[in-house]
């Protein structure tokens, strides 16, 4: 009887059964494109970082792995497993033309899992590729080698006993190593010829790595594990293509983090709609719900006529959605591609879909509990006076808040794959609503006191809003709520952004001289100078121990029985490890305090008892340091005390030299250190000049060309960046749909008032005015507020989740009131020019 | 808190009424990578000295982690204001894994060695071998040149001063170059045997 | 005000079926004159108010209000002269929610940008008998007030021409007998063409006049 019921209204209110599915749907594939991008860019992501690792796990140590070992490993990888091995080890190579050190990557067949290596013929090696060089003796050379040494293709190379043709020059490889990477050119070789070259006995210094490509459908994270499990010895790391990687990993984790920030305010975007949408419904449902009651249904049955009403909409509104998906995405994407650096296939995933299948289904009427149980209260005597029925009555209960509460936990959680984004996230949700109600409780109460308007639609206006104080505060907490969100990643945006941005070229190191004495200075910057090049820094370089930290031993000396655990092993081995001190007058402009204040100036030995120090933030999260610890250092034999008085942090994407620890001038002046120069980016030509002269006037210090490095990782800078403003625009576009059926809904409530005024005489004018001021009063302030707010939300979702500093943008929340003004404006003025057209009668009849 | 320079001649000077001091000239293996400083064999060398009886010496580790022979002469001009009796020098190591030319290698620790003596500091010359696989023309020609140093200059000379721990993973972190705890007490123990009859 | 009907036609598409309602009906009405109009439910007469208030348009014929024909304005031009002209008092009484008595009735002087609205407006409320019930919600009023209010609302702007949809077939025989009277009294007092659409012979008698809507056209009585 339920469903017949539910059916026959349906049927009936046709009219508004398509509103209602149009909306929703248009909420709906707002959340399903942004989930679709999301996954997309993830995807790519993930694919980004395999490439890498050219593998999906690899299993490295710096010795042979022993036969148990390997018995071990093999019992735990999942049948299905391909695997690859490969050495790197450094080696001189010698030839006619010269001899260099070089690195070597010794590869097999199934060597890159993932990834690719352009080569200077044009061929680009992938998975599956035949390799020249496994088929003759023959090598592949870093194109370094070219300019360094002369070699080219043809030419005859020495490697120990091995004698190998050059068979081709990788120009490309954005795979990395296990080693040390940028100290010496690669040259790949076949792994089967490793044994003849007679480089690898007792005593050898190289790196093995077991690449593994598994399965589709294994988590990489639990297996890791296992085999960790398995290979308990410290020597051995596995790493995934996550764990991959420092720096850029970390950006990686920021990006994953905002982006599961994006499925998540989709989610409450689309949910905000549809409730938005739903309880509007209901508003129109009283009466007869009222009648339904007179004819005996129990108020639980008419409950569940309307729970089912929802789903049986919500169900049909997520088809339209589904040939969006299937028809714009593609579209959307195409042009996307062309003026992004992504080539995006986002498509809707049936993950997607089944929580947009329970979003419009259950989503709906759960975040409307609060206005379902209202029918309870409903009194059915109203029907004898002719009364109009609202939703606004009866008790106020705080329990069917509870269930919405708790589902959208859930959801945020499972969308953000994190507790802590989906917990912080929900909680800051929360209290924005109750902010916003309060905010938006004194603006309808503000609206009341405005008085002494001399045109009535302006007077009348401001007091059906104050009247109407229930439904005036749902859509200023709606509209303020959406601004938020719409807000929210854009500045969250502009925080990260400042990470990956890139100072120009100009300032990015292409050399790093470093061991530079302290003697060879003065001659360094003579060839400087005579090549016109100013570094871009000198650094000084002081070793130091770290003796004590607050009268505390900092140092980790082995117990008895060894370390205890592998994480207790790697602590110790990283403090054991020594400092690198530096001194400078301040900080440079990639670094900047997070914490205390700067440098004073030269150290004075009369007033001050400890020198100044000033430590990289992370650094100190690590070691637990805090402002104003007392350190001892051990510098070379003599001991200096210094004391924290900053916490500063490095940007990333300035490849600047990272000094843990600076001292302040004027103490370690006189100590032994050595000098690292960074040089800023010079062309091909002058960079090979400059390295040979520097190699012949002073042979001890190493030149390392970072270009290859640089490059790699300024375009995976340029990808997150883009990613970030791809998704931001697009929370933009989905919030102001969602906001657009928000305000058509409210509006569509209006129609029988602006006809009642029409009746009465009013002139279209007059109606539109009356309305567009109504509006323009409530988006403006809901805006403004919700677009405060999000400054506030995007400002503690930047401290807790990213870390990063906080870019406040001014124009950007501004621009998105005046947007969500405009917008609620014209919706309103298109309304009113319905109402004019249509006859009256026909709108006074439909619905009271 | 003083600057480090005055700091350093308190030090030095409070040092000339110790009896007799080692400086070890070194590089990460020297300063112990990884390792506490207690558990570093200049550490662990002056523990067996005092133990074998030889009371009177102070073992000072001046071990800079990636330096090169390059930085010898400056170093020692630095650090024999302290007046040592002996330089125990074992340098060379980055020099061969970085693929430095030997000749340059061998002039520098040769200048190390010459300034030394005009000092009228006693020097023992720790000797290296670079691993096999940087070729056997490399490693042949890196280990004759501590070889041919030590004939030169008749100099104490131990040959390998990693003997026994060198590329093997019981007695090396997971890095696969430098000594553990473990390796560290093998290398103290290598030199103690050459020194304990030379000092 | 003078009304004429001319010829005035209208039908309703149900489904394949045109179903003609007014069948060419004709009239004319004096100024000033109370004219009941009864008949059955369905014999057309909520369709006739509709015509004649502008809601509706009819399909052929002339509706002429002083010799303006309403049936070939445009929806803008009605609404200007039903502001201007005509007031109706519906049965639903349809008063605004949110706003009290005294706001209902000023709302429409307002609308038409007349002087002293609240002035005005508690006179009216005053002649209805309300004048204690000024701040009330409509949710607040019983069904006879909230007529009387709706009442006020239309004579306040003072019309030329008065509709009324079963104006008391919402109260009781009592109350619905007190608001008439109030309501006869007015509209004589202020000689107001006045068409007043009713199933009640009893209502229908305290008219002048009074035209029986039959079969698709109006009879004398």
């Amino acid at each position: 009887m339920l469903w017949r019921l539910a059916f026959r209204e349906l049927l009936r209110s046709w009219r508004f059964g398509l509103f209602f599915i149009f909306n929703l749907s248009l909420g709906l594939a707002g959340f399903v494109s942004l989930q679709a991008f999301n996954t997309a860019l993830e995807d790519q992501l993930r694919a980004n970082a395999k490439s890498i690792l050219s593998a999906d796990l690899a299993v490295s140590a710096r010795r042979e792995i022993t036969d148990e070992e390997q018995k071990k490993m093999q019992a735990v990888l999942p049948s299905g497993t391909d695997q690859s091995k490969i050495y790197e080890f450094f080696a001189m190579l010698s030839s006619a033309k010269g001899s260099r050190l070089i690195l070597i990557k010794a590869i097999d067949k199934s060597y890159p899992f993932y990834g690719e290596l352009e080569m200077k013929s044009g061929q680009i090696i992938r998975y599956g590729t035949p390799k020249e060089i496994l088929s003759s003796p023959t090598a592949w050379i870093y194109p370094e080698l070219k300019s360094q040494l002369g070699l080219d293709v043809g030419d005859e190379i020495k490697l120990g006993n091995l004698k190998l043709k050059v068979a081709d020059l990788i120009e490309k490889d954005a795979t990395q190593t296990f080693r040390a990477a940028t100290l010496a050119p690669r040259v790949f070789i076949n792994r089967e010829l490793l044994p003849q070259s007679g480089l690898l006995q007792f005593g050898s210094t190289f790196s093995l790595a077991y690449l593994l490509k598994l399965p589709p459908g294994v988590e990489e994270g639990a297996l890791r594990e296992k085999l960790y499990q398995a290979l308990p010895d410290p020597q051995i790391t596995i790493e995934t293509p996550s764990s991959a990687g420092e720096d850029s990993g970390r950006q990686l984790g920021y990006l994953s983090d905002y982006l599961g920030l994006v499925a998540i305010i989709a989610l409450f975007m689309s949910a905000l709609g549809a409730a938005y949408i739903y309880r509007l419904f209901l508003s129109t449902r009283m009466k007869e719900i009222a009648i339904l009651r007179t004819l005996g249904l129990q108020s639980g049955q008419a409950v569940g006529v309307y729970i089912l009403q929802a789903s049986m909409l919500g169900l049909l509104a997520t088809v339209p959605t589904l040939f969006f998906s299937y028809l714009v995405l593609p579209l959307l994407s195409q042009l996307l591609a062309s003026f992004t650096p992504f080539d995006l296939h986002p498509q809707v995933n049936l993950e997607a879909f089944l929580v947009c299948l329970v979003m419009a289904v259950f989503g709906s009427f759960v975040v409307s509990l609060p206005f379902l149980v209202k029918i309870f209260d409903l009194k059915a005597a109203k029907l004898f006076s002719e009364e109009k029925f609202s939703v606004n009555e009866g008790a106020r209960r705080w329990w069917p808040y509870l269930p919405p509460l708790v589902l959208f936990y859930f959801l945020s959680v499972y969308q953000a794959h994190s507790w802590m984004t989906g917990s912080l996230f929900v909680a800051s949700m929360v209290g924005v609503i109750l902010m916003l109600l309060v905010i938006g409780y004194f603006t309808v109460k503000l609206a009341g006191v405005l008085k002494g308007f001399r045109l009535w639609f302006l007077k009348f206006s401001f007091l059906s809003l104050s009247r109407r104080a229930g439904a005036s505060l749902a859509i200023f907490v709606a509209l303020g709520l959406g601004a938020l969100l719409i807000n929210i990643l854009p500045q969250l945006k502009n925080s990260l952004q400042a990470e990956f941005q890139v100072e120009g070229r100009s300032k990015i190191p292409s050399l790093f001289m470093f061991d530079i004495q302290d003697e060879q200075l003065p001659g360094v910057e003579k060839v400087l100078e005579k090549n016109h090049v100013k570094p871009l820094g000198l650094s000084p370089l002081v070793r130091a121990r770290i003796l004590k930290v607050n009268g505390q031993d900092y140092e980790r000396k082995i117990e008895a029985q060894g370390f205890k655990t592998r994480e207790e092993e790697r602590e110790a081995r990283f403090r054991n490890r020594g400092v690198n001190l530096s001194y400078r007058h301040d900080l440079s402009s990639s670094e900047n305090i997070t914490e205390g204040r700067p440098f004073s100036g030269e150290f004075k030995p009369e007033q001050q008892k400890y020198a100044e120090l000033s430590v990289e933030y992370r650094f100190a999260e690590r070691m637990g340091f805090q402002l104003g610890d007392v350190l001892v250092f051990d510098v070379q034999g003599v001991e200096v005390e210094g004391q924290i008085i900053n916490l500063r942090k490095v940007k990333w994407t300035s490849f600047q030299p990272n000094f843990f620890i600076l001292v302040q001038r004027g103490v370690l002046d006189e100590a032994p250190k050595t000098f690292i120069a960074a040089i800023p980016f010079l062309p091909e030509e002058k960079r090979f000049l400059l390295q040979n002269e520097m190699a012949q006037e002073f042979s001890n210090i190493s030149v390392v060309d970072v270009v290859r490095t640089v490059d790699e990782v300024l375009k995976t800078a340029e990808k997150m960046s883009w990613s970030l403003e791809l998704m931001a625009g697009l929370a933009l576009l989905t919030g102001y749909i969602v906001l657009f059926s928000i305000v058509r809904s409210q509006i569509k409530l209006r129609r029988w008032e602006l006809n009642m005024l029409k009746i009465l005489g009013a002139s279209w004018g007059e109606v539109a005015s009356f309305i567009l001021a109504e509006f323009a009063f409530l988006s403006f302030l809901a805006a403004l507020a919700g677009a405060l707010l999000s400054v506030l939300v995007s400002f503690s979702l930047n401290a807790f989740l990213f870390e990063s500093d906080f870019k406040l943008s001014w124009a950007q929340p501004l621009v998105s009131v005046f947007i969500i003004t405009c917008l609620s404006l014209l919706i309103s003025f298109l309304a009113s020019l319905d109402i004019v057209k249509e006859s009256a009668l026909s709108i006074l009849r439909e619905e009271k | 808190m003083r600057p480090f320079l005055f700091c350093i001649i308190l030090l030095f000077s409070s040092f000339t009424f110790a009896q007799k001091k080692l400086i070890v000239l070194g590089d990460s293996l020297t300063e112990g990578y990884g390792v506490a400083k207690e558990a570093a064999y200049p550490a662990l060398l002056e523990k067996k000295l005092h133990e074998a009886g030889k009371k009177e010496w102070t073992v000072i580790n001046s071990g800079v982690s990636g330096s090169t022979t390059a930085s010898a002469v400056t170093r020692m001009k630095w650090l024999f204001k302290s007046k040592p009796d002996a330089v125990l020098l074992v340098l060379g190591a980055n020099d061969g894994l970085r693929g430095l030319k030997i000749e340059d290698s061998q002039k520098h620790l040769a200048a190390a060695i010459e300034y030394a003596n005009s000092q009228k500091v006693r020097v023992i010359l720790g000797g290296l071998y670079m691993p096999p696989n940087y070729g056997a023309d490399y490693t042949g020609q890196f280990k004759k040149m501590y070889e041919a140093l030590a004939k030169k200059y008749k100099v104490t000379f131990i040959p390998f001063i990693l003997e026994k721990v060198g590329g093997n993973p019981k007695y090396n972190l997971a890095d696969g170059i430098h000594p553990n705890e473990e390796g560290h007490k093998i290398i103290a123990e290598n030199i103690f045997q050459v020194l304990k009859g030379a000092l | 005000m003078s009304l004429v009907l001319n010829q005035v036609r209208k039908g309703f598409h149900q489904g394949e079926t045109e179903i003609q309602v007014l069948k060419g009906l004709n009239a004319s009405i004096e100024p000033g004159q109370v004219v009941a109009i009864v008949g059955q439910s369905g014999s057309g007469k909520s369709t006739l108010l509709s015509l004649l208030a502008g809601l509706e348009r009819a399909d052929s014929g002339e509706i002429l209000v002083d010799s303006v024909n309403l049936v070939p304005l445009s929806e803008q031009e009605i609404t200007l002269f039903r502001a201007q002209n005509i007031a109706i008092v519906f049965q639903q009484y349809h008063l605004i929610a949110h706003l009290t008595a005294l706001e209902n009735v000023m709302l429409s002087l307002e609308i038409l940008k007349m002087e002293n609205p609240r002035e005005r407006a508690e006179e009216a409320l005053r002649e209805l008998g309300l004048g204690h019930r000024l701040n009330h919600f409509p949710s607040q009023l019983s069904g006879g007030e909230c007529q009387r209010v709706a009442i006020a609302r239309a004579l306040v702007v003072k019309p030329k021409i008065l509709l009324a949809d079963e104006p008391s077939g919402n109260l009781d025989i009592h109350t619905g007998d007190m608001v008439m009277d109030v309501f006869f009294d007015i509209v004589r007092k202020h000689k107001i063409t006045t068409i007043l659409v009713t199933h009640s012979e009893a209502l229908a008698k305290r008219c002048e006049r009074v035209l029986r809507l039959e079969e698709g056209q109006l009879r004398e009585i």
